[in-house]
């Protein structure tokens, strides 16, 4: 490789590198969108497909996602997630999980890829 | 009497405590947690007591996408919150952890976290703390 393409590249990458950086923002804070689910459900092999389908059928737990979502979290040891495509994370604020649960929201939080938890700065409902 | 203090002083002041013993669960295919010669396994503690638990997965029905088989997470019985530090998925095979009973006597539950089966919520067993 001569040393102007090696040039080239090197701009390249910086240049690709500042716009990740612009866009995930300064401090990382990023927008997710996906549901709020709960984690037994949310990376259950179905889950992709039926989310909350088999538990819903034992008709004690309720009707919607959100019944499922919060009878899991409350007595079944689980915790309330985003689920987002294939991907599931980890919500540091389960009080407003809580009250989003089985909705599609959008969260503004930052990532920790350590532990795959979202700080969650904002939860809004998706229109 | 010099060189006997010394000895004294660099032996063992007490008797070596003796490594906490395992107890062994089977975590199995038909979701349910199993201890051999317990109909219904319950673990008996001291609040704090040092413990070693070693769980034997095997595959029920279903398993989730991080390819765990089943889970075992200890709540409270009374409200059904978490115990930190006593959260795990589990593979197949046998996994072994090294843990510390809660510091508060009551009764406890560890229930699976896996949606394993259709008898996944039937997949509990009793933890009680002694003081």
């Amino acid at each position: 490789m001569t040393g102007n393409r090696k040039l080239r590249w090197a701009v390249l990458v910086m240049a690709f590198t500042a716009c990740a950086v612009f866009i995930a923002g300064a401090d990382g804070e990023r927008v997710f969108k996906g549901e709020v689910g709960d984690s037994q459900c949310a990376l259950n092999v179905h889950s992709l497909s039926r989310s909350h389908q088999e538990m819903l059928e034992k008709k004690s737990i309720g009707t919607t996602s959100a019944d499922c979502a919060r009878y899991c979290v409350k007595t079944m040891g689980g915790v309330f997630v985003l689920q987002v495509g294939d991907k599931v994370y980890k919500l540091d604020s389960q009080n407003l999980a809580y009250q989003n649960a089985g909705r599609k929201v959008k969260v503004i939080g930052v990532l920790d890829t350590t532990t795959n938890t979202i700080a969650v700065h904002s939860m809004e409902p998706l229109k | 009497m010099g060189c006997a203090a010394m000895l004294l002083a660099l032996g063992p002041q007490t008797a070596p405590v003796p490594a906490p013993a395992a107890i062994e669960i089977l975590a199995d295919h038909d979701s349910r947690y199993k201890i051999a010669g317990m109909k219904e396994p319950v673990i008996t503690l001291h609040a704090g007591q040092q413990i070693t638990i070693r769980i034997t997965a095997v595959k029920a029905k279903d398993h989730a996408r991080d390819g765990a088989i089943h889970g075992f997470s200890l709540l409270r019985a009374k409200d059904r919150s978490h115990v930190p530090g006593w959260d795990f998925r589990l593979k197949p095979g046998v996994q072994t952890f090294m843990l510390n009973a809660p510091a508060e006597p009551g009764e406890y539950v560890a229930v699976c976290t896996v949606i394993c089966s259709a008898d996944h919520e039937g997949m509990h067993m009793k933890f009680v703390v002694l003081p």
